[in-house]
């Protein structure tokens, strides 16, 4: 494979993201594929040191947003048939609904995610400005002549406040970890977009 | 090394291989290669990353008759390493500790 077979290879496994992204990408490794012919490479060495087309479009693909994402496979490869546009519009008000319900369900998991990071952090926030508001009230009852009762609630609102700021650390933790169960859902949500697009196209095209 | 980890190290890594003078891919392949062995698939989105963040800019210059694309360090990606060395001074402590405790327990 030479060099504009390789860089067309890479194109035709983009199709259908915008044509911006696809131009910069492959000036991007035409110029790799340059640079290590300057180094001293032939040009198959390079192209076979820069990377094989299939996992230089999985990354690509894998760090675009998925409305592109779905752009990108909704588009077609080639013109349509006059009967396949007709069956299209016959059967949009099926696959309309469809999309609309993969599209809630996948917000609905972010939306739940983020829900609980938020409620986390309430709790945690409740429990502080709750026990620091006791504390200063009970101070205030002492002075006007609580008694033992407001000496008992002082108590109580200092232990609330420790284990609000105890739990700082392991909420921290919590959050961290939900935030990377988002990112891992992302990306999880992207693989299965591209899916059969990089299977499909492993094939002869390896760099022998 | 932990995927999480190395995904954060790798953007510390391509700004600083940008930090004293404008670089191109391969050289920041080449450069970074003593630290962590990367590829040009692997680069290519880190650098697009890196822009979208404003902590890098692209530019266009000829080379042997042709265009080669050079990465120039932002004030954006400047604060990221001033930010990133502070982070590790407390991770630096922290290892310090663990290592010494290990060497107590032998």
């Amino acid at each position: 494979m030479n060099k504009s077979e390789y860089l067309d290879s890479i194109r035709s496994k983009l199709a259908g993201l915008p044509e911006k992204d696809i131009n910069s990408a492959i000036e991007y490794y035409e110029e790799a594929i340059e640079d290590r012919i300057e180094d001293g490479l032939t040009e198959e060495q390079a192209i076979k040191a820069v990377g094989t087309p299939e996992e230089i479009a999985e990354k690509i693909l894998m760090d675009s947003s998925i409305p592109k994402l779905i752009t990108a496979k909704a588009k077609p490869q080639r013109t349509l048939k006059g009967w396949e546009i007709a069956l299209i519009i016959i059967g949009s008000p099926l696959w309309i609904i469809i999309g609309a319900c993969l599209l809630i369900v996948f917000l609905s998991v972010i939306l739940t995610l983020f829900w609980v990071m938020l409620a986390i952090i309430c709790c945690v926030v409740g429990i502080i400005v709750g026990s620091l508001g006791g504390i200063a009230a009970s101070i205030a009852q002492l002075f006007t002549g609580g008694g033992a009762s407001s000496v008992a609630m002082l108590g109580i609102c200092i232990m609330l406040l420790g284990v609000g700021v105890l739990l700082v650390v392991p909420v921290k933790a919590a959050l961290t970890g939900l935030w990377e169960l988002i990112a891992k859902f992302i990306r999880w949500v992207k693989r299965k977009i591209i899916g059969n697009k990089a299977t499909k196209t492993v094939n002869n095209t390896e760099v022998k | 090394m932990d995927t999480q980890m190395k995904r954060g190290l790798l953007d510390i890594l391509v700004l600083a291989a940008i930090k004293g003078e404008d670089s191109y891919g391969y050289k920041i392949i080449k450069d970074i290669k003593p630290y962590m062995t990367i590829s040009e698939s692997t680069l290519y989105p880190i650098l697009r990353r890196l822009e979208e963040a404003g902590c890098l800019t692209v530019r266009s210059a000829e080379h042997n008759g042709r265009l080669r694309k050079y990465y120039h360090l932002t004030d954006a990606g400047k604060k990221k390493l001033t930010d990133f060395a502070e982070e590790w001074k407390e991770i630096m402590e922290i290892y310090e500790y663990v290592v010494r405790e290990g060497k107590d327990n032998e």
